[in-house]
C-alpha cells in the first residue's frame, strides 16, 4: 500500500509556494471572468475553486507555466457553461418564485445601468457569451479562443458574431464594430 | 445596422462586459484557502489510491459493500484510478475510456469482478430522427414502466415548474421537450414524505466535465459530499454523486448521470423535498429522496430510455 501511496499527489513546498503566488495574483481575476460567463458570483468562485483545486493537483507536472491560465480558465469554462446547461434541469428558477436569493442578493444594489447590461449578456447563449469573453474580456486570439473551447476558428468567428449582434440589439449603438 | 465584424477587436466591448461586473466584491479565495483545498484534495486522492490498492490486494472481491442510509454504496476504487490531465499533458478532459473498475454493491445491476464490462465512447451529438410527438408519447410510456415497478406503493403527483415561458404544470412522468431536452418530473409522495424525482434525456450533455469520466470523481467538493463512477452492463457511463443543492442547504440530492453506448445522455435528480417553494433550500418533507441511487441506475438502463430507438 505504502508503494503506491507514493503514486498519490504529492506538491514540494516550493511548487505550493509557486502555485500560492499564482492564486493570490489571479484569484480576483479568474472569478470576474467567472462571473462574466455565469452572471452569478457566487457560482462563479465555485467554479474557480473547482479549478484552482485541480490546478493544485496538476501542479508538480506542469512544464510550461504560461500554459497555467489557459488551462484554469478551460476548467472554468466546462464548468459554467456545464451548470448553466444543467441549470434547468436543477430547477434553480422553477416553483413559484426565482429561488436564487444570493443572485438576487448581489442585484440589489445595481445600478440599472449595470442591470441593462447583466439583462444583455443573459440573453447571449453560453457558447457564444465564452467566445465573447475569451475574445474580448481576456484579449485572447480566435486561435487562442477556438482551442479552450475545442472548436474551430470559423465557429470562435461565428459565434463572436452572433453573440455581438445579441448585445447590439440590446444594447443598440453602443455596440460598435 | 452592420453586422459586427468578428476580426475587429471592440474596445467598446470590453467596456460592456466591465460594466457588468459587482463593485469590489469580496474574493474568499487565498492563497490560504486554495492550498488547503488542494491539500486535502491530494491527501483525499492519496487515500483512495491505496485504497484502491488495498481493494486490489484481496482480488477486487468485496460483496456487501457498506451502504449509506439513502442506498449509495460508496465506492472508492473509482475515484482513485484516474489523474487529472494537466496542461502539459493532454489538457482537463481524460479519455473517457481509460476508467476506473466498477464498484461492488449488492443491489447494482452492474457484474461481478469475474465479467468487467468494458466501458464505450459513445458518439457525441448524434443527430434526432424520431418526429418529437412519437418520442415524448414513447418515452413516457417506457419511463412509467421503468419507474412503476421500483416505487409501487408510492403516488406521483404533478409538478409545477415556472420557466422562463411561463408556468407550466406537468403530470407525474409525462415526457416533454424543452429546448432539445426531453424532460419527465414527478412528486413521490408515500409514507415517508414528500419528494421528487427528474429525469433528463439529453443527446448531448456539452461541454460537460462527465466527458472526463475517469477522472470525475477525483475531487469532491462542497456541497457534493460523494462520488462514485460504474461501468454499466452494456459499458455505460456512470457518475453517481450525493451531496445538496448548495453548500448550506438542507436538502439531500442524488444524482445520476449515465451516458448510454448510442450516446443517449441521461440524468436522474432525487431530493427530499417536494412542495417546497424553493427546491433547493427545503424545509426537507422527508429523510431521504424517494428513490436510491441503486434504484436511479436501474431505472436509467431501462433499454426503452433512449433517444435512438
Amino acid at each position: 500500500v505504502e508503494a503506491v501511496r507514493g503514486e498519490g499527489v504529492r506538491v514540494r513546498p516550493e511548487d505550493e509556494r509557486e502555485y500560492g503566488d499564482y492564486v493570490a495574483a489571479r484569484a480576483r481575476r479568474l472569478c470576474e471572468f467567472a462571473y462574466l460567463l455565469c452572471g452569478d458570483w457566487h457560482a462563479a468562485q465555485d467554479a474557480v475553486q473547482t479549478a484552482l483545486t485541480r490546478l493544485y493537483l496538476a501542479w508538480p507536472r506542469l512544464q510550461r507555466r504560461e500554459a497555467v491560465d489557459p488551462y484554469v480558465r478551460q476548467i472554468v469554462i466546462r464548468s459554467v457553461v456545464d451548470q448553466r446547461r444543467l441549470a434547468r434541469f436543477r430547477r434553480e428558477a422553477s416553483w413559484a418564485q426565482p429561488p436564487d436569493t444570493r443572485f438576487t442578493a448581489d442585484l440589489a444594489e445595481a445600478t440599472p445601468d449595470r442591470l441593462a447590461v447583466l439583462a444583455a449578456l443573459a440573453q447571449v447563449p453560453p457558447r457564444q457569451r465564452a467566445v465573447l469573453v475569451l475574445r474580448y474580456w481576456e484579449d485572447q486570439s480566435v486561435d487562442e479562443v477556438a482551442l479552450a473551447l475545442g472548436c474551430s476558428t470559423g465557429t470562435v468567428k461565428s459565434q463572436a458574431a452572433r453573440g455581438l449582434q445579441t448585445l447590439r440589439e440590446l444594447l443598440g449603438d453602443e455596440v460598435t464594430a | 445596422m452592420t453586422h459586427p465584424s468578428e476580426e475587429t477587436p471592440m474596445t467598446d466591448v470590453r467596456d460592456i462586459l466591465a460594466r457588468a461586473l459587482p463593485d469590489a466584491p469580496s474574493v474568499p479565495i487565498t492563497r490560504e484557502t486554495a492550498v488547503a483545498a488542494g491539500r486535502l484534495a491530494a491527501r483525499r486522492r492519496r487515500s483512495l489510491v491505496a485504497a484502491g490498492a488495498a481493494g486490489a490486494a484481496t482480488m477486487l472481491v468485496i460483496a456487501g459493500a457498506a451502504l449509506l442510509p439513502g442506498g449509495l454504496a460508496r465506492s472508492t476504487s473509482a475515484a482513485a484510478s484516474a489523474e487529472p490531465s494537466g496542461p502539459a499533458t493532454a489538457g482537463p478532459s481524460a479519455d473517457p475510456t481509460a476508467t476506473s473498475a466498477p464498484s461492488a454493491a449488492p443491489t447494482t445491476p452492474e457484474p461481478t469482478a469475474t465479467s468487467e464490462p468494458t466501458p464505450v465512447r459513445p458518439p457525441v451529438m448524434r443527430r434526432l430522427t424520431e418526429p418529437r410527438a412519437a418520442a415524448t408519447a414513447r418515452l413516457t410510456a417506457d419511463l412509467k414502466a421503468a419507474v412503476r415497478p421500483v416505487l409501487p406503493a408510492s403516488v406521483l403527483r404533478p409538478v409545477t415548474v415556472l420557466w422562463t415561458s411561463g408556468t407550466r404544470t406537468h403530470r407525474p412522468l409525462e415526457v416533454f421537450r424543452i429546448e432539445g431536452v426531453y424532460m419527465g418530473l414527478a412528486k413521490v409522495s408515500d409514507s415517508q414524505g414528500i419528494g421528487s424525482v427528474d429525469f433528463h434525456l439529453n443527446p448531448y450533455l456539452g461541454e460537460n466535465p462527465k466527458r472526463s469520466f475517469a477522472g470525475y470523481c477525483a475531487v469532491v467538493l462542497p456541497p457534493t459530499e460523494s462520488c462514485e463512477t460504474r461501468i454499466g452492463p452494456g459499458g455505460e457511463l456512470i457518475t453517481i454523486e450525493v451531496g445538496h443543492p448548495s453548500t448550506d442547504s438542507p436538502v439531500v440530492e442524488y444524482r445520476v448521470d449515465l451516458v448510454k453506448a448510442d450516446g443517449t445522455a441521461l440524468v436522474c435528480v432525487a431530493r427530499n423535498v417536494g412542495d417546497a417553494t424553493d427546491p433547493n433550500v427545503g424545509p426537507v418533507q422527508r429523510p431521504d429522496p424517494p428513490l436510491t441511487v441503486d434504484q436511479m441506475v436501474e431505472i436509467l438502463l431501462a433499454p426503452g430510455l433512449t433517444l435512438y430507438p
